[in-house]
């Protein structure tokens, strides 16, 4: 049993903030993640990364600041848990994980919690999408900082947001074989004139960035299609094309990888798991954890940081994760608590802010179910169709843990990771209720019965 | 002011019991409705491990759990949808002598209250019939017919037969009160109260509390027990195992997946209606399952789980006629073994229902035996 005052879910930008001044506060922080170097998504593989010149001249722009921001955390005296998989935790600060590096299961307590676990991406339904080759442009991404794998044979990407723009740079730079782009949005998105000119104040690095991306989709030489419908992902044993309307004409194009991406939601499943409020943010189609505006949930001490507690990006995720930690120090040493920098830390947030409002405004967030029929899956796991909730929904399944127990929905190892959120916001919009979060139980991600062997028994 | 809505049988409880017993009364012509205070079969009954089982019962319990068990085999026909059951048998196997002592004086006991399904299987025996369990297993005894469920099945086959049969289902509508209204009784609600002439308290966890409101307490405690389920692993055993001694439960559902409890308890947050497994507790209970099948070694789980049930002071249900409020019939606490009997309670209500005698003895499970007043009647 491992006893701290602060445990820091995750290692990207807003849980190495956190662990900075947590640490510095001279506050004894542990900071758990999946991964096996610190960074997050964003910074994935950062040391690698920055040392490897081609990839770092590939993938370069988005790490700006990565190197420091690790090196703080560890100068800081945070004690950091590669390859740490969380399998459950409660409200009252216990945590158990799974060491992947030493194998086992390890026990934890901490006086405060911070959940820095990020986005994950929107999953996007449509026939054929459990096809192997169908994967979520991240993950292609996740490819390209992991070695600079980049997908062989024909790749089309799908969807709309940043994101998506930015793998389609970086596969173009690496080579890949890019046939298609099926656009979700318009070739230049419209924004009012004042969102716009608050975001370039507020962040005009950002904003820059985005429009050097749309430029990039503009003038690479790669059919776009628009207003896609009956989309379908036609193959066998994998992906070997995919078919749609666009122009109301049909269109099918060979392809051995699709790369879907609509946008990033949070990953909440950690405050789901902990049973704490969420709350439905329907501009951003996504559950986000109620909290105060350091982070604070109510009814237990948890602080949620970060994309976690609502999507803002990495640059509004350090400040996020260090105010955080700010009011976690003023919460467990009040006299060294650092209120003038916590005050800067806030001017800095509203400053960024309005730049992420200009994105997500560019970029609204779709109906989930615009591209499934009745015998698409929903449910990867458990094989469940869509037809089978709409039936259960209809049949008064008025709650994703409702139409879950009936159709088994949301049931298996990813624990409605991927369909959960799809299903709460159906569920919700079919039976006139408010949108409620899955059950989530532990462990978290699957254990090997070898591993519980290791934890002290009772 | 209009008059209240009525209802000929209003259940309090949507569970597995609630539904049995509202399908059972609504096939014998009366209207019914179920005042669900969350969903439908929130609790016990989707946390359910759907272990049928007649083995190692209460004495008390036998004679019903034995009559419950040949319904399930036509279950899945009377409901019109499968409901998982499989009678594949349980089986208690002695890791010690001291637990095939154990069995032994068990079987005894039972043969000695005149039943006969439960045998003592020899080392050879259960190997034959079980060749997966380890060998440091002494014997064991069976139940050939016993056998399990899948509870959810159980549950989507009972809610849409008693749809089919006209009952009325209200979700998110907890009872807050009975009370006596000229000949029949009000069932009170926050939206308002509805008339039946009888109800039947299926309230599970919380049925002790409505028997408290007609003022005759019941000690029943909200316990949470913990299961976990594995990934889908090659067959390695046919029926339902425990271990005499032991705290365990262990079956392999069609699709693979093992389901391992036995009596650990969770984390139960009664005001939050909650309850949580204790990682701890899930070690001790999946090394006993590890001890007793080596083929688990490379098992993983995905997901543990406890659900609030009802337990009663002496683990048995509270099953009969209220004895301060005429007209309301209980059927709870079932103390983490009600699931077996299911098809069978809810016809017994109905014949309760009608004023006919039920066709099962229920005099054990009256709600008396926990007043002072049954001690007098004894020993009057």
């Amino acid at each position: 049993m491992e006893r701290v005052d602060v445990a820091i879910l995750g290692a990207g930008p807003a849980g190495l903030a956190a662990a900075t001044v947590a640490a510095g506060a001279g506050l004894s922080t542990i900071v758990l993640d999946d991964q096996g170097a610190p960074g997050g998504q964003i910074w994935r593989a950062a040391g690698d990364v920055t040392r490897d010149r081609a990839l770092a001249r590939l993938l370069g722009a988005s790490y700006g600041g990565a190197m420091e921001a690790i090196g703080a955390a560890q100068a800081a005296g945070a004690v950091f848990h590669p390859a740490c998989d969380l399998i459950d935790a409660n409200g009252d600060g216990a945590l158990v994980w799974l060491d992947r590096a030493n194998g086992g299961l390890r026990e934890g307590q901490a006086r405060a919690l911070i959940v820095a676990t990020g986005a994950r991406e929107r999953a996007v339904p449509f026939p054929g999408w459990t096809l192997p080759g169908v994967i979520n442009a991240g993950a292609m991404q996740i490819a390209l900082k992991q070695g600079g794998a980049v997908p062989d044979g024909p790749v089309v990407l799908m969807g709309q947001g940043p994101l998506l723009l930015l793998v389609l740079q970086q596969l173009l730079a690496a080579g890949a074989d890019l046939r298609a782009v099926l656009a979700f949005d318009g070739a230049v998105p419209s924004v009012p004139f004042g969102a716009m000119a608050r975001a370039v104040f507020g962040d005009p690095g950002l904003v820059a960035q985005g429009a050097r991306l749309l430029l990039g989709r503009m003038r690479a030489k790669v059919p776009v299609y628009r207003d896609i419908a009956n989309l379908r992902a036609v193959g066998g044993d994998r992906i070997e094309a995919v078919a749609f309307d666009s122009d109301r004409r049909r269109q099918q194009i060979p392809c051995t990888w699709l790369g879907v991406h609509d946008g990033v939601i949070p990953n909440t499943q950690v405050t789901q798991l902990l049973g704490l409020a969420h709350r439905w943010d329907n501009a951003a189609r996504c559950l986000v954890p109620v909290c105060d505006d350091l982070g604070r949930m109510e009814g237990a001490p948890v602080w949620v940081a970060g994309d976690g507690a609502g999507i803002g990006g990495a640059r509004l995720a350090g400040v996020r994760g260090a105010r955080a930690a700010h009011d976690v120090v003023r919460a467990l040493a009040p006299d060294r608590h650092d209120a003038p920098a916590a005050r800067a830390l806030a001017q800095t947030a509203a400053r960024l802010a309005p730049a992420r409002a200009l994105v997500a405004a560019l970029w609204p967030a779709r109906d989930p179910l615009a591209l499934v029929d009745d015998d698409t899956v929903l449910c990867r796991c458990e094989g469940v169709r869509v037809g089978t909730v709409r039936a259960a929904i209809a049949a008064g399944a008025s709650g994703p843990n409702r139409a879950k127990v009936a159709t088994r929905c949301g049931m298996g190892p990813c624990q409605g990771r991927i369909c959960g959120p799809i299903l709460a916001e159906w569920v919700a919009r079919d039976t006139d209720t408010p949108v409620g979060a899955l059950r989530v139980r532990p462990p978290l991600k699957p254990v090997l019965l070898a591993d519980y062997l290791t934890l002290e028994q009772e | 002011m209009s008059a209240a809505p009525t209802t000929d049988v209003a259940v309090v409880g949507g569970g597995l019991i609630g539904l049995s017993i509202a399908l059972a009364v609504a096939r014998g012509g009366q209207r019914v409705t179920v005042f669900e205070g969350e969903g439908v079969g929130r609790h016990a009954s989707s946390a359910s491990a759907g272990g049928v089982r007649s083995l190692n019962r209460h004495p008390a319990e036998i004679a019903l759990v034995r009559a419950a068990l040949p319904l399930w085999a036509g279950l899945a026909q009377d409901l019109g949808q499968g409901v998982g059951f499989f009678a594949s048998g349980q089986l208690r196997v002695a890791e010690d002598d001291a637990a095939l002592a154990a069995l032994e004086k068990r079987a005894a006991l039972t043969r000695d209250l005149g039943f006969t399904h439960e045998v003592m299987l020899d080392r050879a025996a259960l190997f034959a019939r079980e060749p997966g369990v380890a060998r440091h297993c002494l014997g064991a005894l069976l139940v050939a017919d016993d056998g399990f469920a899948d509870p959810l099945a159980t549950l989507r086959a009972y809610r849409a037969a008693a749809q089919r049969a006209g009952v009325t289902i209200c979700q998110n509508r907890p009872v807050r009160g009975l009370a006596r209204d000229g000949g029949g009784i009000t069932v009170q609600t926050d939206t308002g109260g509805v008339r039946a002439n009888a109800v039947v308290n299926a309230a599970g966890a919380w049925g002790g509390q409505i028997a408290a409101q007609l003022g005759e307490p019941v000690p029943v405690e909200p316990r949470g027990l913990q299961m976990s389920v594995t990934a889908p692993l090659p067959s390695f055993v046919n029926g339902v195992i425990g271990s005499e001694g032991r705290k365990l439960s262990l079956k392999q559902m069609a699709n693979g997946t093992v389901v391992i409890g036995g009596a650990y308890q969770g984390n139960v947050d009664a005001s939050a209606r909650m309850a949580r497994p204790l990682q701890r507790r899930v070690a001790a209970n999946l090394a006993t399952a590890a001890h007793l099948f080596p083929a688990l070694a490379p098992a993983r789980i995905i997901r543990s789980w406890a659900g609030i049930e009802g337990w009663s002071q002496d683990a048995l249900p509270v099953i009969g006629p209220s004895k301060t409020m005429p007209g309301v019939i209980h059927a709870f606490g079932f103390s983490g073994h009600g699931f077996a009997l299911v098809p069978l309670i809810g016809p017994l209500v109905a014949q309760m229902l009608m004023g006919k005698n039920p066709t099962v003895s229920l005099t054990q499970f009256d709600i008396s035996r926990f007043s002072n007043r049954e001690e007098d009647v004894n020993y009057a």
